[in-house]
């Protein structure tokens, strides 16, 4: 039965990113084509090794992905009704995202794989718990997501930092600065990125009523949100290493920058959260490139200039077009 | 003869007691209604008899093999047509496609099953639903607000249809907050309340009454105290 059924899965899947990928705009599917291209070169030609460190890391990497795979109630609903059908597709999408790990080594597929297949089988049996029980509490702080803060990442964010004071306080007791930095850029990063790139409905951004109101309340939003997510670890950080302040204001800062920067590439692509990503990242790279040479390091702000013009044309658009379909 | 028993059924969400102790018992061969407030616990007690949720109590589905279930707000898989989303659900049942049953059962909801589903209004989407439902002859029919969105003339076929197909030994659990419609179908009436459940056998007229004293009371004294 099962058998059956996960060809039905794949069957839907194909037909469905067929009849996806007919209607991408070719330059989007052209940009996209490259970067996949691009990253299944890199994960081909990239000599990782395989120790027991990375292979701890892909079986990490592979849980995190699993763990954001979340099926919608009436979808789950569906898929019960029918013999197996729930369990093959929650098989067929953890499967898939294995793929990826194929490209760097066999073993490193192996690994993924031995992490999906127990998530899959321990997902079908056990009934997420409804938190209802937690009240929602109203945010200042967040009036745009406020939602998403208090029940989904309630708890993500403080165990990110309970994370990031942890591993300082080691790298405190070894004094090594680099850990404790990396750590905390790396860990505000992962908080920031998971948190903003949530996609609001069209009917969400149109209670702005204009463009420019709209570019003013994200971007409060989103240094608010960034300073909310970078300042505490940043406060635990100063009496454990003082002599290194600049060091950990500039990372702040960085933090700040890299929000905003994601903000504006959020909406120059909405509502495509895919491309959004994919540019978000390619940028980081270029900016990385740039900062090899001054003459680089120089057009650093214009590209934000650049990124800000799309960003203020992109809203600006998407506010006068549903203007127009009012009528 | 099928039959549904429910015995001491108790689901909470969290802190939250949403159904207490219920014990009900279904025949074949009859269309049954379930009434309650917003949030009484219906759509709970169908995901509890579809097996889509842990509760407390026992369930006993007697000769029932296959459920077929209508959630109030269905789930429509992307960039497929409506005639593939039935053709999907038939194989998933291990069901053959009898088109011409398809076709004669939509003479009646007039879907354009050409179309991408995703597309379909709200009506429209129960409507198909409701169609790969029929086509898979289920032991057991739960039908969550199957009234709901739908225009006047699909209401009184999806009545006309439920009535031809308890004849079908098919045991049927309909809620819906129309209650002119499901008296109209239905030979039992179940409302749930506070957690708990129980059979009504007055008539509509006496029904509507009673909520509109009620309604009238309630908005009454509202204003007498503001």
């Amino acid at each position: 039965m099962i058998i059956n059924q996960l060809k039905l899965i794949i069957l839907l899947k194909l037909t469905t990113l067929k009849r996806s990928v007919r209607e991408i705009p070719p330059v989007h599917l052209i940009l996209l084509s490259i970067f996949a291209l691009s990253t299944s070169w890199f994960l081909l030609k990239a000599d990782i090794p395989v120790t027991g460190k990375s292979l701890s890391v892909a079986a990490m990497l592979q849980l995190l992905v699993c763990t954001r795979l979340k099926y919608p109630a009436n979808k789950k609903e569906l898929l019960n009704q029918y013999p197996k059908l729930y369990p093959a597709s929650l098989l067929t999408d953890t499967l898939l995202t294995t793929l990826p790990f194929l490209f760097a080594h066999i073993l490193f597929w192996f690994v993924a794989i031995a992490v999906a297949l127990p998530y899959t089988l321990l997902s079908v049996q056990k009934e997420r718990k409804t938190a209802i029980k937690l009240p929602a509490l109203p945010s200042p702080f967040f009036p745009k997501s406020a939602y998403l803060w208090h029940s989904q990442f309630r708890v993500f964010l403080p165990a990110v930092w309970l994370f990031i004071a942890a591993i300082s306080v080691i790298a405190r007791i070894h004094e090594n600065f680099n850990l404790a930095i990396v750590v905390y850029n790396g860990g505000v990063f992962v908080s920031v990125i998971t948190v903003m790139l949530q996609k609001e409905g069209s009917d969400f951004i149109g209670i702005y009523l204009n463009g420019s109101r709209f570019r003013k309340r994200t971007t409060e939003e989103t240094l608010v949100s960034a300073t909310i997510f970078a300042l505490p670890p940043a406060v635990l950080l100063l009496p454990l290493f003082p002599s290194e302040w600049p060091a950990i204001a500039l990372s702040f800062l960085c933090i700040l920058l890299i929000s905003l920067n994601l903000l504006w590439i959020k909406y120059i692509f909405y509502p495509s959260m895919i491309l959004a990503s994919l540019f978000f990242f390619v940028g980081i790279a270029v900016q990385a490139a740039l900062t090899i040479s001054q003459y680089g390091l120089a057009l650093i702000p214009f590209y934000h200039l650049g990124l800000y013009y799309f960003f203020k044309k992109r809203t600006h658009l998407y506010f006068t077009e549903n203007e127009r379909t009012d009528y | 003869m099928r039959e549904l028993i429910i015995e001491s059924l108790s689901k909470k969400y969290g802190d939250v007691r949403v159904l207490e102790n219920l014990n009900l018992r279904y025949r074949s061969g009859t269309i049954n209604g379930i009434i309650g407030k917003n949030g009484a616990g219906k759509s709970t007690l169908f995901n509890c008899i579809a097996r889509n949720t842990p509760y407390r109590g026992k369930i006993e589905r007697k000769n029932i093999e296959s459920i077929g279930m209508l959630s109030a707000n269905p789930y429509m898989f992307p960039r497929i047509t409506g005639y593939e989303f039935i053709r999907f659900c038939l194989s998933a049942k291990n069901r053959r496609e009898n088109r011409q049953k398809m076709l004669q059962l939509n003479r009646l909801f007039e879907l354009p099953l050409d179309k991408y589903a995703e597309n379909y209004s709200t009506g429209m989407l129960k409507k198909l639903h409701l169609l790969a439902l029929f086509l898979q002859e289920n032991d057991l029919l739960l039908l969550d607000e199957p009234f709901n969105g739908l225009d006047i003339q699909s209401s009184a076929y999806l009545s006309e249809i439920l009535k031809q197909m308890k004849h079908s030994d098919s045991l049927i659990l309909v809620s819906s907050h129309d209650i002119s419609h499901l008296l109209r179908i239905s030979g039992t009436l179940t409302t749930l309340e506070n957690g708990s459940a129980y059979f009504r056998t007055e008539s509509l007229s006496d029904i509507e009454k009673e909520f509109q004293r009620e309604a009238e009371e309630r908005v009454k004294n509202l204003f007498c105290i503001t």
